[in-house]
């Protein structure tokens, strides 16, 4: 099972990352036909911005499977290792808090633009809003079962003794 | 709850969860929503994701993975090696000579990037055990290396600056014209200050040994050669961003591409550095996007609850002369900047203070440089100095996070002396991009 989010992650992290190659490809080409053409698009500035939100929303989960979102450790690197375990535990909590609350409201706003096909409302009108408002709730959903995942490891390592 | 309470509750509360070691993304977000479901109540939780949603919307963000993958190619590449050797035809025999070339190389890798982390892992792992080896003062090394690594984000592109032009909404542009010169200064600072400092104690700097000192000239010409063609993506880069042909975040695409096609010259271009590039940006934008998402959730909360105008009507209180209420903000954002990320500080405090400092008359422009000037304070400044952090992972292991952060503070000395002349001369930031009309 744990192999298989790994793998799963890893995969997901490879076709994120895509998503700015492909960013850099269409820029190029847009400036290469408004100066080379005289022929401007306009879908690569709306789609660049879609692309990019979508990487950054996945980023999150991603950074957060190797629990390396920026936090101070200082002060926890210099307690000992019960009073770590503990207020480690404690941040998982709180982390659950957050991202379940932050679940729910990103949810429901998915579902909202779900109800009304929400569109962008420009010349082009896609549906990148629907796309972006699901992804940002599916992503805060999947963080959230990555803490819960996070703090079961911990426990299991405190009570078989191992660090 | 009066706007007081909330206003300590909040901010309080941030300080304990952060020194308890939770991420600073979550810090915040926990914050936010909070405070929001106990104010506004489950409906009000809205606002939260509502914010998170279109703070994804700026096309001027798309820029910053643009700027951090170009870096990002650039440092798996030869070209950060070579630059530091090439830099050896200003060292010379001047005293601190090696640390000055380290300091030179560092200014120009700064024009390259617009991050800092990857310029301080390179300095470390290329100018750090030369320095070391020539018997160098660990101090003045370690010191030279973290201070001149940091000018990634100072000396522009930077994208301290993009997310500060996104939250107060001026121009990125003129921010970047603005920050070139008190960038450029604070980097002939350092050099001065090695120069003065081993002129005096020449202990400090051994000179290299002779055989090192007499290559050709003809020799001296050719490490420049594979340095043309990275030197010409940088300057069409920003001279895109100056001259208006492109905006930023085009510019920064076509810097990407610029970056590959000179990789590509150089024989060193492969499709594992292109995704590797990728991956690292992919990491970098999740921790720097979701710690905005964060902030830009509690700021949300703390401005409905009335918060800004407190804090205005605080200032105001005080009675302070403008430019003390300035020299106030300065000392916020120094104190914040020893225990939290650029990009936190940058959307939870600027939103408030920028009005205070325009309705005052001053130039928000001009608060930017100051902002990024003080950010480079951020770097150095323990117990959270991302710039140590990142050279403590490469530095020989007898050197630690303590020797690194004792190595600092006269470079955050010259970085105050630094903030302080663009605090009083304002026109040292602001000529240039009144040049640019």
């Amino acid at each position: 099972m744990r192999a298989l989010i790994v793998r799963l992650t890893r995969a997901i992290a490879a076709a994120a990352s895509f998503l700015f190659i492909v960013i850099v490809a269409i820029s190029a080409l847009e400036v290469g036909l408004r100066y080379g053409f005289d022929s401007p698009t306009i879908w690569v500035h709306e789609l660049s911005i879609a692309l990019a939100a979508a990487a950054f929303t996945l980023g999150g989960p991603i950074v957060h499977a190797g629990r390396e979102h920026i936090a101070i450790t200082y002060l926890l690197e210099r307690l000992g290792t019960r009073s770590r375990r503990g207020i480690s535990a404690l941040n998982a909590l709180l982390t659950l808090v957050f991202l379940g609350l932050l679940t729910w409201a990103s949810g429901a706003q998915a579902l909202r633009a779900l109800d009304d096909m929400e569109t962008s409302g420009t010349a082009l009108n896609w549906p990148t809003p629907v796309a972006l408002k699901c992804l940002l709730a599916l992503c805060c959903g999947w963080m959230l079962l990555q803490t819960l995942a996070h703090l079961a490891h911990d426990l299991r390592n405190t009570t078989s003794g191992s660090e | 709850m009066s706007v007081e309470w909330i206003t300590v509750l909040m901010f309080g509360g941030m300080l304990v969860l952060l020194f308890l070691g939770l991420p600073l993304a979550f810090v915040t977000g926990l914050i936010g929503t909070v405070f929001c479901l106990f104010l506004f109540g489950v409906d009000g939780l809205q606002l939260v994701a509502t914010r998170i949603y279109s703070f994804m919307g700026e096309y001027a963000l798309v820029s910053v993975p643009m700027f951090v993958m170009m870096a990002s190619i650039m440092e798996r590449c030869g070209v950060a090696k070579d630059l530091f050797d090439a830099m050896r035809v200003w060292a010379g025999r001047l005293p601190g000579g090696l640390a000055i070339q380290t300091m030179v190389a560092a200014t120009i890798m700064g024009a390259m990037t617009g991050i800092i982390g990857g310029e301080i892992v390179l300095l470390g792992l290329i100018a750090l055990p030369q320095m070391l080896r020539l018997g160098y003062d660990k101090r003045l090394a370690i010191g030279t290396i973290c201070a001149g690594g940091s000018l990634g984000t100072m000396i522009p592109p930077s994208i301290v600056l993009i997310i500060y032009g996104l939250t107060v909404n001026v121009s990125i542009g003129d921010l970047f014209t603005a920050n070139l010169v008190p960038g450029l200064i604070l980097s002939v600072v350092y050099m001065l200050y090695i120069l003065v400092r081993c002129q005096i104690d020449p202990k400090l700097a051994p000179p290299p040994p002779d055989d090192d000192q007499d290559r050709s000239f003809v020799h001296k010409l050719g490490l420049m050669r594979g340095l043309v063609l990275p030197m010409l993506v940088i300057a069409s880069v920003l001279g895109t961003i100056y001259a208006g042909i492109a905006s930023v975040t085009e510019a920064a695409a076509m810097g990407v591409v610029g970056t590959m096609i000179a990789s590509a010259v150089r024989r060193e271009l492969t499709w594992a550095i292109v995704r590797d590039s990728a991956a690292v940006t992919l990491r970098t934008c999740g921790m720097l996007l979701w710690v905005s998402f964060g902030a830009t959730a509690m700021i949300g909360v703390y401005n409905l609850a009335g918060g800004p105008s407190f804090i205005r009507e605080l200032f105001a209180g005080f009675a302070l002369s403008p430019i003390a209420t300035v020299l106030v903000m300065m000392a916020i954002l120094g104190i914040l900047g020893c225990i939290m990320d650029w990009v936190g500080i940058c959307l939870l405090t600027m939103p408030i203070f920028v009005p205070i400092v325009t309705s005052l008359g001053y130039d928000s422009v001009w608060f930017g440089v100051l902002f990024c000037l003080n950010m480079q304070i951020s770097y150095l400044s323990p117990p959270f100095g991302p710039a140590a952090f990142y050279l403590k992972g490469v530095a020989p292991p007898e050197i630690s996070l303590n020797d690194i952060y004792a190595s600092a503070w006269p470079f955050i000395i010259l970085q105050g002396i630094v903030l302080a002349l663009v605090l009083l001369v304002p026109d040292v930031a602001l000529w240039l991009p009144r040049l640019n009309g």
